[in-house]
């Protein structure tokens, strides 16, 4: 048994490092011009890693620590649709479009916010500028249980997706009111056998530790009930708790949530549970059973992480389209626009809608290197 | 952040540096997390107990060369625990 006091001095402000430099570091020192250069003088053998920001979502989950547009407006989706389109447009005449694609991740946002018939407009506008998909790539989504139904998953499947993320957090109720997202265990169940009924194939589910009202006890059934679902992958996260970042986070009450001890033995119970009950971490907050593709990249020394989890597609060039979506090249982060009135005036003057990022040093490169080894 | 774990060898083949005069700083920094046993330090690699897993954002932060700037400012990061 750990000795919990003794590691409750780590407790401190600290990165999660899904970037390195991280964001805080990114800034309008990286111009747009140096922005542009780098896409257009890209090592084109490398293959690509597609992101697409869909933003919307009906209402805040207060933990969320995502960029998101709240809005219940169908015609502001359709026209951000028509923005996209226009974004891919511009980047097509500075990126080679026609280099293999390996990775697409849909994430918001409420991907699944857009209808089927929205999303297929989606998944087409991209499949006619990117047209040069690796037959195994891994294209995945994001999906809210509350808002899926078949004929969205239909279009997910028959365009080429294979992997979907389920948000689940908690399901004890008491929490889930606290955080803005009631979603009982059936919702979840019932869009996870959708999934399946799809044959995607890997159904993955999110949770999140340190939320309010959690305690060990709680957070015990969660686990139980998840592993019940029988997920291929988890992500259990901590929860990121940055109200001054984060308007949202500002409803929830600090005094309940749970102190670093309690989340450290939170921390160890969910590993003792989750190798007990046929999982092995990966990572610092990933879960999978043994005989998934993660553990073979880790044997390897090539299991990647980048802005969309753990990977074993590395040396991919990822690009980012969409309000607040982040890219990454050898020596680079670029992130787009956070504003949506200024995402489209950036696009409507015929200009990528980048705004700030970071070239990478050399001393930058070996701490990124020593960093996303551990 | 991805395998808790640090190849030294293989990171001196891909830069040309010496870790251990590099990263003199960091590998000083490490000793109290080495001496609570959430890490083992050789000549050949940097690798996490099942406790320092745990702890992987504090140990990666020793070697971010940015910390030293927000360390003055709380409001920068979520924490670590």
């Amino acid at each position: 048994m750990l000795d919990f006091a003794k590691f409750t001095k780590y407790s401190k402000p600290g990165p999660r490092y899904t970037s390195y430099p991280t964001a805080l570091e990114f800034s309008e020192a990286f111009e747009y011009n140096a922005y542009i250069n780098k896409l257009e003088t890209q090592d084109k053998s490398r293959p690509l890693s597609l992101y697409f920001h869909l933003p919307f979502c009906r209402n805040a989950c207060y933990f969320c620590g995502c960029n998101v547009v709240f809005t219940s407006k169908e015609d502001k989706m359709v026209r951000y649709i028509e923005y996209l389109k226009r974004e891919m447009k511009i980047l097509s005449q500075h990126l080679d479009t026609s280099r293999e694609v390996i990775q697409m991740h849909f994430g918001g946002g409420t991907p699944t916010f857009f209808t089927a018939k929205q999303l297929k407009k989606i998944i087409n506008l991209i499949k006619s500028h990117f047209k040069n998909f690796s037959k195994e790539a891994e294209i995945s989504c994001e999906i809210d249980p509350r808002h899926i139904n078949e004929d969205q998953m239909k279009v997910l499947r028959r365009a080429g997706f294979n992997r979907v993320s389920f948000g689940i957090q908690d399901f004890n109720e008491k929490v889930q009111i606290a955080v803005h997202r009631v979603q009982p265990y059936d919702i979840t169940k019932d869009a996870m056998e959708l999934a399946r009924k799809y044959k995607m194939r890997s159904v993955n589910v999110d949770l999140i530790y340190g939320l309010p009202y959690q305690t060990l006890e709680t957070f015990k059934e969660t686990l139980r009930l998840a592993v019940s679902l029988d997920p291929n992958r988890f992500a259990i996260f901590n929860y990121a708790h940055v109200p001054w970042l984060k308007k949202t986070m500002r409803k929830i009450d600090e005094t309940t949530l749970p102190e670093p001890d309690e989340k450290l033995r939170i921390m160890q119970y969910t590993i003792d549970f989750m190798e007990k009950n046929g999982y092995k971490m990966i990572g610092m907050d990933h879960f999978a059973k043994p005989d998934d593709e993660l553990f073979l990249a880790i044997e390897k020394g090539e299991l990647h992480r980048n802005f969309q989890g753990y990977t074993t597609k590395g040396g991919a060039d990822l690009i980012g389209v969409g309000l607040t979506s982040i890219g990454e090249g050898v020596d680079y982060y670029a992130q787009n626009i956070k504003v949506m009135a200024e995402y489209e005036a950036a696009i409507d003057a015929g200009k990528l809608p980048f705004e700030r990022g970071v070239y990478l040093n050399e001393d930058d490169l070996i701490r990124q290197y020593v960093i996303m080894s551990l | 952040m991805s395998n808790f774990k640090l190849d030294i060898t293989r990171f001196e083949s891909a830069f040309n540096v010496e870790f251990k005069t590099y990263f003199a700083d960091a590998l000083e920094a490490l000793v109290p997390m080495a001496d609570e046993k959430l890490l083992s330090i050789t000549e050949k690699s940097i690798e996490c107990s099942p406790t320092g897993t745990l702890l992987i954002r504090n140990v990666a932060m020793v070697f971010d060369a940015y910390m030293k700037k927000h360390a003055a400012s709380k409001k920068t990061f979520s924490k670590t625990v």
